[in-house]
């Protein structure tokens, strides 16, 4: 992978929510991260995504009617 | 979240119509489709009732309900795929969406470079957030949307994926990286946008 490869960069950043990246690809996309600040930007967005489903079973929702009348 | 088996049938129901918004967002952005979504929450609400009393306090009450729900979904999911209703998966052939984000070198295409979202906790407090994330899933293919659904809302590992919709693993990965790339740029035009 190329310094300059995000597309790449974006699918180890995906992979690794996925399944445990080798140590190779851990370090390779390590490396890229310290100098990549819109991958980084990206690996946020991605985590949060990963996050989505835990909203609904576990937040109480602000927005539920509290009244159940 | 109070957890409490020693609740009334009074205290259940208003608790099952407390979480039926919730239950109901999860299912129509599971199924896409609003009237099956209202059908599926309404079987696992009766089945809550029903069941009420193998609730073991162990999980959250409306934890052990979302359980009850997703295994309506996935049900629901393997009758429709064996009525053969599911379009075939098809190979890994390029995604031109895809490949407009990026340069010829892989770089970040200017446009499609990923900004700041601000605070995430934020975001999931935010309605708008969740308007903008259900218009993003349904704008997604059939297909992607199932497997992205299947891992980040259901909770499915890959490999369970893959013996649900009959796919291989890594295939399983070019998909949901398609389906990541893909929310994360919609959710950013259509949020930011909004919120800038």
């Amino acid at each position: 992978m190329s310094m300059k490869d995000c597309k790449t960069a974006t699918k180890l950043l995906s992979k690794q929510l996925d399944t445990p990246l080798t140590s190779r690809e851990r370090l390779t996309l390590r490396f890229h991260l310290l100098l990549c600040g819109a991958c980084r930007r990206c690996e946020k967005q991605f985590q949060l995504l990963h996050r989505a489903g835990e909203h609904f079973d576990q937040a109480p929702s602000k927005n539920d009617p509290s009244d159940t009348s | 979240m109070t957890v409490d088996t020693s609740d009334t049938m009074e205290d259940r129901h208003a608790k099952l119509a407390a979480v039926r918004p919730r239950l109901l967002s999860f299912a129509r952005l599971h199924l896409r489709d609003h009237a099956a979504a209202e059908d599926a929450v309404q079987e696992a609400l009766i089945s809550a009732i029903e069941k009420n009393d193998s609730f073991s306090g162990r999980s959250g009450y409306e934890t052990w309900v979302f359980g009850i729900l997703k295994y309506k979904l996935l049900d629901q999911m393997r009758q429709q795929k064996r009525m053969g209703r599911w379009e075939p998966f098809s190979d890994e052939t390029n995604d031109e969406a895809i490949d407009r984000m990026f340069l010829q070198d892989g770089h970040w295409h200017e446009a499609s470079r990923p900004q700041a979202w601000g605070d995430p906790d934020q975001a999931f407090e935010n309605e708008h957030f969740w308007q903008v994330f259900d218009a993003c899933m349904l704008a997604l293919p059939d297909n992607v949307a199932r497997v992205f659904s299947l891992r980040e809302l259901m909770g499915l590992s890959t490999e369970e994926i893959c013996k649900e919709v009959g796919i291989k693993e890594t295939n399983a990965w070019v998909i949901l990286h398609r389906a990541r790339l893909k929310l994360r740029a919609c959710i950013e035009k259509g949020w930011l946008e909004e919120t800038a």
